[in-house]
């Protein structure tokens, strides 16, 4: 499974449904993914499954994104 | 037409029907309530939150449009918080007679708000005239999303006002369906319907409007305004949209089967 690609799609999802980008970066620092000033993923630190599990539990503090991030979870055919 | 809504002002999209959003950046979930104003009388459409920073921009905008002891009737088109909470807040405003009307199968929870106004049930396809003959019509999408759901179609304007259906979520505060509501629409939409037959229903409903008399706009309470060009496409999409899906997360989460 691409984790990698489910993590891009999360974050591109998330860039057209909220506007809070400082929160969201901050989110994804710290699930062990580092985004760039142009919001995109520059390192993920360790297991990128990991990361992505990481980054869901965070996501509750973003709820607009982890509802938009489940879909795209489940359109992969992942459960976490 | 302006492209985007602010704080202050009400947006008045057609004759008479004024757009009375409330940016909710934080959670992307904007806020909208409408309003129509025809001759002596007023309508509010879903009035919104009781929570202050909601209400009083509602409140400012609707005092901007209209004289409020014009405002006859608001209608409710769900029992939820974010479109009925301001009810309370906003009657002792209207006219001493205002009612408040709401889906039959709905009017059991929203009494609970605890205003004084009447409250009057709808049934499918119920009207609410206006003095000079102008109506109303309601249109029953049940369990889309809750049992006592509907839209509210104004036939002089062809608008519908589709409440939760066709909103998206979006912290902007765009007017119009941009290039992005695609994607606002699915994980809104995508995530709180349950069920594929309550919406291929509701979309039915909306085809034979748009087939009979024709709709200009769709108006949702949450995200953007579709305009005619848009809507056939919006359509479309929606019979695509993937519904009910947190069942099956969970479901394969917990290791439970379902038909
Ligand atoms: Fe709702
Ligand atoms: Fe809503």
């Amino acid at each position: 499974m691409n984790y990698r690609a489910v993590i891009d799609e999360i974050l591109a999802t998330a860039l057209k449904v909220t506007l809070e980008k400082e929160q969201l970066a901050a989110i994804f620092k710290k699930s062990g993914i580092n985004l760039d000033a142009d919001m995109r993923v520059t390192v993920i630190r360790g297991d990128h499954k990991a990361a992505l599990v990481a980054l869901m539990q965070n996501l509750s503090e973003l709820a607009v994104v982890k509802i938009s991030a489940k879909q795209v979870i489940r359109r992969a055919g992942l459960t976490l | 037409m302006p492209v985007s809504y602010n704080s202050n002002d009400p947006v008045e999209i057609a004759p008479g029907v004024f757009h009375l959003g409330v940016q909710d950046q934080p959670n992307s979930f904007n806020n909208i309530p409408y309003l129509i104003v025809d001759g002596d009388e007023a309508v509010v459409i879903d009035p919104g939150s009781a929570k202050p920073e909601f209400y009083e921009v509602v409140a400012g905008k609707i005092r901007k449009a209209v004289d409020m002891r014009k405002i006859r009737h608001i209608i409710v088109q769900h029992q939820d918080p974010d479109l009925c909470a301001a009810i309370p807040l906003l009657e002792p405003h209207c006219a001493p007679d205002v009612q408040v009307h709401a889906p039959l199968e709905a009017k059991v929870l929203v009494q609970h708000y605890n205003f004084k106004a009447k409250l009057h049930p709808l049934d499918d396809d119920d009207t609410l005239a206006f003095g000079n003959g102008r109506t109303l019509k309601f249109i029953m999408t049940p369990y889309c999303h809750f049992i006592g759901s509907m839209v509210t179609y104004d036939a002089k304007t062809k608008i519908v006002f589709s409440s939760d259906a066709f909103g998206g979520f979006t912290g902007a505060a765009d007017l119009f369906a941009g290039p992005d509501y695609p994607i606002q629409l699915t994980s809104f939409l995508g995530q709180y319907l349950g069920s594929k037959r309550a919406l291929e229903f509701a979309l039915k409903r909306l085809e034979q409007l748009a087939a009979g008399p024709g709709i200009e706009m769709i108006c949702p309470q949450h995200g953007c305004i579709i305009p005619r060009e848009l809507i056939p496409a919006y359509l479309d999409a929606a019979h695509n949209l993937h519904v009910g899906g947190e069942i099956d997360s969970l479901a394969a989460k917990h290791g439970i089967t379902l038909d």
